[in-house]
């Protein structure tokens, strides 16, 4: 008999709910702290999700996409929180809300897919590591796990450490029986068996923290939700893994972005209602937890012939939970006159995204700088630390 | 023999299980489907072309919310059918080379229903730009898939203004999303040279590219509407264009006559047919030719399939969804029907034009075997596995010739298993099936 089924089996007699099936090895102390990274894909629009209102320049660079400063939800200095994050915009004054304005790569060519890969693999140039630099920085956690959430594991995770990933709204089962033949088919091709194990193992946890949800009736908009919510509760559980990625595509607002209202404003609310939705899902071990939500790059000041904003450069990093020092919108802001713009149209960048990267590892994670300088982020003096953005361990 | 079957799954779809015997000469009989008569196909229903869609969407403008409420979700039908269409060219064919350059050109030009005004054109796309010109020159394939309805709503450049045009305001109205897609996506790479300047000047040559809207015995669906376009001449990787709608027929001819086009192409081509790290020689003998012939689509299909890397008995990929099941459709021979198909390809996640983005499917075989993607391929193998128990009379011959290529291990468990259901399951996951 399978050993998962005879496992499986005598959680059942003893009316309990399987929890984990991983290796059941002792491990030296495993940190509680969980870092969540969500990348947004496409180039989200940082100065409509954190308006700098207060900025003089503001509605003469943004034009008609200056929003109503009557509107928005207030937060500090110039800065004000697009009303679509409403559900979370309470975190900002109880300190576990932040954001890092005018955030960037080093890479400005504004290329969707070449800043993606600078921004996944943690250097200044595409291709220059077909790692991630979360991976990387998982070498030097031996115990933490990392988990894709979705069909593909994002080149951030990929690398020489093995990660899951874990679809989080699956109801369906493989069946044992066709498993055990599986296993010995592909014995002897290590990339389709190591996928096997990992895909078998995260199953395994999602059953247990989905409960009795019933997944199948869910409207499409719900499952962000409910998904992040089952999220949440996996992390929670003990031995889950310590890492997670997310990603959500759609933020390339190239028209009819929309502004108090809109298209780029209902996906601003499914995000704020996707991270309550993680945060009531991880319950007390919110007050452990990093999430880090970051585009690959930011959008025009102005907006172009098709009521949208084509590619920029400065954007918005949020960072949210309980090992974030909220209240306050980091970064050095550079200013919205003509004269301070990246080639007269995007905000500048100011901070280098790596040094919120290098500060979450360091800080909430405890990587070593040793490592953080020479294998996770190879060449990033340009990125140094920044001391004020999370509560040390 | 091995050499064969992995010929096969490399440039084809597999072993054809209906044909009675495997060609003598592999390479020489995938050779002969580099034929511009290879994809073109005769279908047996009318077809929707991209002026009629066109026109029945302008004609349901006129009408009212009503009419343009019918059309939408008509064209939701025909987006379902034109993905199933396909799949279904790629499992009867009997010239699958030619169907999977057909489907690499598809990828290469993506436009993808995830924009709704797509919904509609892809069948016509893939009919009147890929498989009329895909056995052409490049550059000639370049223009038709550009000046496409599809391609021109999928990127925005149908409504994209010249700012100093007739009907543009000031710094109004440019759209840069197909220009920068055609550089980054379609010719030159993202490493091709070209920088922010250029992407807007190229935005401005292409204004005035549009849809014609004007159902009255026009041609096609192109326009170029002068009113949008902008005046002046422009600059594009050095050189010089004039205002006109031939200033950027030109600059689309001179960037597929480049190096850097001609070097990603190449690159992209053995990235997808042999290996994820193809060697150097396979990608400057691609260059090569395409510089020699100057984009000779005929000629570059030639010298993929006779290098010597074509010829490399490795299986260093994992076939995409798509070619995995075509495979199992046609190891099938006739038992998993289309519409199963694409409801496999639905739980694996590559639904045709349906791509996340304009860059399209993902090449590597990382994208393609996470660990729930594996997962969903069990699932997928099992059904099958089902499907195939239940069908009465199937003949194993073609198997069992299959079976003398597979390696010792696979044999082993194939020879061990006495379950019908898990003996399909388990051929169509084995390592010799899934990979090339």
């Amino acid at each position: 008999m399978h050993r998962r089924e005879l496992l499986t089996g005598l959680a059942a007699l003893m009316g309990c709910s399987v929890v984990s099936l991983g290796p059941t090895s002792a491990r030296a102390n495993p940190s509680k702290k969980k870092l969540i990274f969500v990348i947004l894909r496409g180039g989200m629009d940082g100065l409509a999700a954190v308006a700098p209102v207060g900025d003089p320049a503001y509605a003469s660079a943004r034009q008609a996409m200056a929003l109503d400063a009557s509107r928005l939800l207030p937060l500090s200095g110039p800065f004000a929180l697009h009303p679509a994050f409403s559900s979370i915009h309470s975190w900002y004054k109880e300190g576990t809300l932040s954001f890092v304005q005018a955030a960037g790569l080093a890479y400005q060519k504004r290329s969707h897919f070449d800043a993606q890969d600078v921004l996944e693999n943690g250097s200044t140039r595409p291709g220059h590591f077909h790692t991630g630099w979360l991976n990387r920085a998982l070498r030097d956690r031996p115990n933490a796990q990392g988990l894709a959430v979705g069909h593909r594991i994002p080149l951030v995770l990929r690398g020489a450490e093995s990660v899951s990933t874990v679809d989080l709204l699956r109801t369906k089962d493989a069946r044992l029986g066709l498993l055990d033949f599986v296993e010995e088919l592909w014995e002897q091709d290590p990339h389709l068996s190591t996928a096997l194990h990992q895909g078998l193992l995260g199953r395994d946890r999602v059953r247990a923290a989905q409960g009795d949800t019933d997944l199948t009736s869910l409207k499409k908009k719900n499952r962000v939700k409910q998904s992040l919510s089952i999220l949440g509760a996996m992390l929670s559980e003990p031995e889950a893994p310590q890492v997670a990625v997310l990603e959500f595509g759609g933020w390339d607002t190239h028209a009819n972005q929309g502004g108090i209202s809109g298209g780029l404003a209902a996906k601003f609310k499914q995000l704020s209602e996707g991270l309550a939705a993680l945060k009531k899902g991880l319950g007390p071990t919110w007050n452990d937890t990093v999430v880090v939500t970051c585009s690959e790059f930011g959008r025009t000041v102005a907006s172009n012939g098709t009521k949208g904003t084509d590619h920029g450069s400065g954007g918005l990093v949020m960072l949210a939970g309980g090992g974030v020092r909220g209240g306050a919108v980091h970064g050095d802001w550079p200013g919205l006159q003509r004269s301070a713009l990246h080639q007269g149209r995007d905000l500048r960048t100011t901070t280098d995204m790596r040094s919120v990267f290098k500060s979450v590892l360091h800080e909430h994670l405890e990587v070593s700088m040793t490592t953080l300088n020479t294998h996770v982020f190879p060449d990033s003096r340009a990125a140094p630390l920044l001391p004020r953005l999370f509560h040390s361990s | 023999m091995k050499q064969n079957a992995i010929l096969l799954n490399r440039f084809g779809f597999g072993v054809d299980f209906a044909s009675v015997s495997t060609p003598a000469d592999v390479e020489g009989w995938l050779t002969s489907h580099i034929d511009p008569q290879a994809t073109f196909v005769r279908g047996h229903q009318p077809e929707l072309t991209s002026r009629d869609a066109v026109a029945r969407v302008v004609a349901a403008q006129k009408e009212g919310k009503m009419a343009r409420k019918e059309v939408r979700k008509s064209f939701a039908v025909q987006s379902v059918a034109d993905a199933k269409a396909t799949l279904s060219r790629a499992i009867h064919s009997k010239t699958p080379f030619a169907e999977r350059w057909v489907q690499f050109w598809l990828n290469h030009f993506t436009v993808s229903t995830v924009r709704k005004e797509v919904q509609g054109l892809t069948g016509a796309f893939e009919r009147e730009v890929v498989r009329t010109h895909a056995f052409g020159t490049f550059s000639e394939l370049l223009l038709h898939a550009t000046r496409h309805p599809a391609m021109l709503l999928y990127l925005d450049n149908a409504r994209s203004v010249g700012p100093r045009s007739q009907a543009g305001r000031k710094n109004r109205g440019l759209n840069e999303n197909l220009a920068r897609e055609i550089l980054e996506l379609h010719t030159v790479g993202p490493q091709g040279g070209y920088d922010q300047t250029d992407v807007e000047q190229f935005a401005r040559l292409l204004t005035g590219w549009t849809v014609n809207r004007d159902a009255s015995g026009a041609e096609n669906a192109f326009l170029f509407r002068a009113r949008s376009h902008e005046p002046g001449k422009k600059k594009v990787l050095g050189v010089w264009y004039q205002e006109g709608e031939k200033g950027g027929v030109r600059c689309l001819r001179d960037l597929a006559g480049l190096d850097q086009t001609a070097a990603f192409i190449a690159s992209k081509l053995a990235r997808h047919f042999v290996s994820d790290f193809p060697s150097k020689q396979l990608v400057a003998a691609l260059t090569q030719c395409f510089r020699k012939t100057k984009g000779d689509l005929q000629a570059l299909a030639r010298t993929l399939v006779h290098h010597p890397d074509a010829q490399l008995a490795t299986r260093a990929k994992v076939r995409s969804p798509f070619e995995w099941v075509v495979g199992m459709a046609q190891a099938s021979q006739g038992t998993l029907s289309v519409d199963d198909a694409f409801r496999a390809l639905r739980q694996l996640n590559q639904v045709p034009f349906n791509a996340p983005s304009p860059k399209g499917w993902a090449e590597d075989t990382a994208s393609w075997i996470g660990p729930e993607a594996t997962l969903d391929r069990l699932d997928v193998a099992e059904r099958f596995g089902r499907l195939m128990s239940r069908s009465v009379g199937r003949s194993n011959e073609n198997l069992s010739g299959w079976l003398d290529t597979a390696s010792e291990n696979t044999r082993a468990i194939l020879g061990a298993v006495d379950n019908p259901i898990h003996r399909w399951a388990l051929f169509v996951l084995s390592p010799e099936f899934q990979r090339r």
